[in-house]
């Protein structure tokens, strides 16, 4: 344990100095959050009777839209649509941590002193996952944050109170960590076998493509951001994350990383 | 008590032997040269006692341990210096020393680095990050890594190969420490003088264990016991009084210099002298012949 804490400790602080990874870290939210935001805050200026329930069609039937006026509901369905970006973020940003962890000890040559310590390979690989995952959670959660500030500025606190619902609350809480995971060990899972980081981060970035797909679907009115599909989407995500867990664990050999070193 | 014991140890890799059959016993607190030359085996040799990768073939025991049934505790057992120094270029060199003392689980490291920079003279730069460091105080640092927990095996790839003459002292002063402490030191160089210095006994390695003894008895194995006899105008009369003398097996006159191969030169070294002072020779000097521990390499690296 005081390993995996050293490690982890190691890691954060060599993430601090990783300019290039820092300003991923931060930027990705950063434009994504300004991207959510910019698309409801123009249409604050949208005329009373300008638009009718009918012209919205399938985006406000992927929102409740009891009681609202259809300017509202194009407001809230836009906002509500968006939110998917913040189950994009804590897929993407880890690729770029857990890509280099590994791949980037080996480029760096610094892999062969570490593997000589006494360190477990699980407790390498859980220091090498929670790094990359903490920073990539902690950052969707304030660039959440910082949405849900946006919006209570512009659309004030009943239409707020119907994007940031309880069941999207429960996803940000544990959906975002469970996709994030997903991605972190996919990207520990390629990087451990693969000697290049961009394609380690590559694949690791398939997790984002199911976001995408809901994202699509969202907009087409399927309303997939409803209670049983993030439930349905954090048990899949749990699951995926139990057999990758396990699948990194068989693949990652120090030896084999070792001797596949040389032809670096 | 042997420190490293291996039995028909081997290595290949997708079909090609790296290492095969070898069968070494290092005993504790000594200095072992392992010389060979570049793709030889020797880092895969190391690797495997150290417990990074598993052999092919064999058995081997580092403190007693079983490198393939316990390589976390062989690994805690050993300190390795690495050919490449693979520091943390953007941490400080007292962060990655920190991170390595945890990482073996030593008690006190903030004291033991402190100890081990100070010692290295690099305790003004603890706060600079590895990578704005030279080669060579790279390389110190890498060495303070491996000695960090004070491990009864040190391993040390080339330790001396990117440092200046002295910071290489400093490095050959501590591989002196080591073994005054006990600590077994397995050693690879191409710095022969270096490992004629430091080492308690040679190994020369090239796949296979071609021949493992004391730098000496090697020397002698090649090259017999020679005695240079250094005279004012030497002449071919000389060398045949000489080679008469008992225990003189055969010689040479190289101009004011014969070169007396014998078997014993502090038995027979008198008698050479007394035989060509009374035949009336000047004899200027009188020494025993030794040959450089790099022609000894040469001539086994190249027989193999």
């Amino acid at each position: 344990m005081s390993r995996m804490v050293a490690l982890l400790r190691k890691e954060a602080l060599d993430l601090v100095k990783h300019r290039m990874v820092l300003v991923t870290l931060l930027l990705v939210p950063s434009l994504l959050t300004l991207v959510a935001l910019g698309s409801v805050v123009p249409l604050q200026a949208l005329p009373q009777g300008e638009v009718s329930m009918d012209e919205l069609g399938p985006l406000a039937a992927s929102v409740d839209c009891t009681d609202l006026a259809p300017e509202d509901c194009l407001r809230l369905s836009v906002a509500a649509m968006h939110r998917l970006l913040y189950l994009i973020i804590p897929t993407t940003l880890p690729t770029v941590i857990a890509a280099y962890s590994v791949v980037g000890e080996k480029s760096e040559r610094t892999l062969e002193a570490l593997l000589a310590t006494p360190i477990s390979t699980t407790e390498l690989l859980s220091a090498k996952g929670l790094a990359a995952l903490i920073p990539a959670v902690v950052a969707t959660w304030l660039a959440a944050a910082v949405h849900a500030a946006g919006l209570f500025a512009a659309v004030g606190p009943d239409l707020l109170a119907r994007v940031y619902t309880p069941a999207w609350l429960a996803a940000l809480v544990a959906t975002v960590p469970t996709l994030a995971l997903a991605s972190v060990l996919l990207s520990l899972l390629v990087s451990s076998r693969s000697v290049d980081p961009r394609s380690a981060q590559q694949l690791g970035g398939f997790v984002v493509v199911p976001i995408v797909g809901m994202l699509i679907a969202q907009s087409l009115g399927v309303g997939v951001l409803r209670a049983p599909v993030l439930a349905a989407l954090t048990i899949g995500a749990a699951a995926i994350d139990a057999l990758l867990m396990w699948l990194c664990v068989q693949v990652f050999e120090r030896e084999s990383i070792l001797v596949r070193w040389k032809g670096m | 008590m042997l420190a490293i014991e291996t039995r028909g140890l081997g290595r290949s890799f997708d079909g090609r032997v790296a290492v095969e059959g070898l069968d070494l016993e290092v005993r504790a607190g000594e200095v072992l040269g392992f010389l060979g030359p570049n793709g030889a085996g020797k880092t895969t040799t190391i690797r495997m006692l150290a417990g990074l990768i598993a052999p092919t073939t064999g058995s081997a025991r580092v403190c007693g341990v079983d490198v393939v049934a316990h390589p976390e505790e062989v690994r805690r057992q050993v300190g390795l210096l690495t050919e490449t120094p693979g520091l943390y270029e953007r941490l400080s060199v007292w962060r990655n020393l920190v991170l390595f003392a945890e990482l073996y689980g030593a008690d006190d490291p903030a004291g033991r680095v402190e100890r081990w920079l100070k010692r290295m003279s690099l305790w003004e730069r603890r706060e600079d990050p590895a990578g704005s460091l030279s080669k060579g105080m790279r390389q110190k640092v890498a060495l303070c890594r491996a000695l960090l927990h004070d491990p009864a095996v040190v391993f040390l790839d080339e330790p001396t190969s990117a440092l200046d003459p002295e910071a290489a002292g400093t490095v050959r002063a501590i591989v002196s420490e080591l073994r005054e402490a006990g600590r077994t030191v397995f050693l690879t160089t191409h710095q022969m003088e270096e490992a004629d210095r430091l080492c308690d006994r040679i190994a020369v390695f090239r796949r296979s264990l071609k021949v493992l003894d004391t730098a000496e008895a090697l020397r002698h194995m090649l090259f017999g016991r020679q005695l240079t006899v250094a005279l004012v105008d030497a002449t071919d009369e000389h060398l045949r009084i000489a080679t008469a003398v008992e225990g003189v097996e055969e010689g040479l006159r190289e101009a004011d210099r014969l070169v007396l191969r014998v078997d014993d030169p502090d038995r027979t070294a008198p008698a050479v002298i007394r035989a060509l002072v009374l035949a009336g020779a000047g004899v200027r000097r009188v020494g025993e012949v030794r040959q450089p521990l790099e022609r000894v390499y040469l001539e086994l690296v190249g027989a193999s």
